[in-house]
C-alpha cells in the first residue's frame, strides 16, 4: 500500500491508499506511528482507502492513543461508504473524529 | 512475563481459593476462551476479520500450545467463514484450549495445581494463585480504562469486551458499578469486532437455552 503525507498549516495530512488488512497493517503502522510521534495533530485523508479490516482498525486505535498521549489527536476524513461502515459498526467513530471532507477536517 | 488474552481472561475466572467456574455454568467461559483465542490469533497475524467474515491468513503455529490448538481446529473448517461461525467452531474445542491455557499458567508459576479428594472418592482440582499480581494488574487495567476517557490499547479492549460480554466482569465489579460505567463499557467493548461476534453468539445461546447461561459463580 502507498502512504503519502504533507503538512498543511499546523496539521500533518496522511493519505493511505488501497487496503489496510493483516498483510498491509504492519507497514501502515510502521509509517503512521512515527508521523504521529512527529506531529500529534494528524488528519488521515481516507479518499483512496478501499478496505479496512480489524487489523487495520487496531493501527488506527494505536495511532489515536499515541496522538492523545502527546496531547494531540488524529481525525479521519473522506471515508468511502464501506470503510465508514466498518468504523461505525466497530464504534471507532465514537473515539476518532470523522469529517466528510479534508477542508472540514482541517478547519 | 508475556501472557495471552486467553490466559488473562481465564485468570480472571479463578477466585482466591483457586476455584474455577463449574463447567455446567460456564458457557460464558467457553465463549470467552473462544473469543480470546481468536483475538490472540489476530494479534499474532494468523487470522483477520471484517464486519462480516473471518479469514485465516497464516496457518503457521504460533508456538503457544493453546492458540495452536484453536488455529488448527479452525483451519480444518475452512479459510474463511462468518465471524460468529468461527466463535462457535472454537467453542467446540474450548475445553481443551482452556485446559492447555491453565497448564501454561501453572508452568509459568502464576497458578498452582492442587488435587483434592473428599471421602476418598470425590476429587476436585483447584488452581490457587501463587501470586495475585498478574490477576490484580489485569483488574486494575480494566478499571483504569473504564474510569477514564483514555483511549485503550487493543489488548485492554479485548479483555474488557470479552469480560463484559461473558459476564466475567461481574466477578470483580458490583452490579451498581457496572451499571454506572455501562456507557463507557459499551463504548470500549464495541471496539473489538470479534467480541461483538462473541456477544451475538452468547445472545443466541441465551435465547435457545437460557438455563444454560447462568451468571458466573
Amino acid at each position: 500500500m502507498e502512504i503519502n503525507h504533507e503538512t498543511i498549516g499546523d496539521k500533518l495530512v496522511v493519505r493511505p491508499e488501497g487496503r489496510i488488512d493483516s498483510l498491509t497493517s504492519p507497514a501502515f503502522e510502521a509509517a503512521l506511528l512515527p508521523l504521529v510521534d512527529r506531529s500529534g495533530r494528524v488528519v488521515i485523508d481516507c479518499t483512496r482507502l478501499t478496505y479496512v479490516s480489524s487489523a487495520g482498525l487496531r493501527v488506527f486505535l494505536s495511532a489515536a492513543k499515541a496522538a492523545k498521549a502527546k496531547g494531540g489527536k488524529i481525525v479521519l476524513c473522506s471515508l468511502a461508504q464501506g470503510v465508514q461502515e466498518v468504523f461505525t459498526v466497530s464504534g471507532f467513530s465514537k473515539i476518532i473524529d470523522m469529517h466528510p471532507t479534508l477542508d472540514a477536517a482541517l478547519a | 512475563m508475556s501472557i495471552t488474552v486467553c490466559e488473562e481472561i481465564i485468570l480472571l475466572t479463578v477466585n482466591d481459593e483457586g476455584k474455577l467456574l463449574r463447567w455446567s455454568e460456564e458457557l460464558a467461559v467457553r465463549a470467552a476462551v473462544a473469543g480470546a483465542s481468536l483475538i490472540d490469533l489476530a494479534f499474532r497475524g494468523r487470522i483477520d476479520n471484517d464486519v462480516k467474515e473471518l479469514f485465516i491468513v497464516n496457518k503457521e503455529p504460533t508456538g503457544e500450545a493453546h492458540l495452536d490448538m484453536a488455529l488448527k481446529y479452525l483451519a480444518g473448517k475452512g479459510d474463511r467463514m462468518p465471524v460468529q461461525t468461527a466463535v462457535y467452531d472454537v467453542m467446540e474445542v474450548a475445553r481443551e484450549v482452556h485446559a492447555a491455557a491453565l497448564q501454561r499458567l501453572v508452568d509459568k508459576g502464576i497458578l498452582a495445581k492442587k488435587d483434592e479428594s473428599f471421602l476418598w472418592v470425590l476429587k476436585s482440582r483447584r488452581y490457587p494463585p501463587l501470586s495475585s499480581v498478574i490477576q490484580q494488574e489485569a483488574k486494575l487495567r480494566i478499571l483504569s480504562v473504564l474510569m477514564s476517557d483514555d483511549i485503550p490499547s487493543s489488548e485492554d479492549v479485548a479483555l474488557i469486551s470479552l469480560a463484559y460480554e461473558t459476564r466475567i466482569l461481574e466477578l470483580f465489579m458490583s452490579p451498581t458499578e457496572i451499571e454506572r460505567l455501562s456507557t463507557r463499557i459499551q463504548e470500549v467493548g464495541n471496539l473489538e469486532l470479534i467480541a461483538q461476534a462473541v456477544s451475538a453468539v452468547i445472545s443466541d445461546i441465551r435465547t435457545a437455552s437460557p438455563i444454560l447461561f447462568m451468571a458466573p459463580l
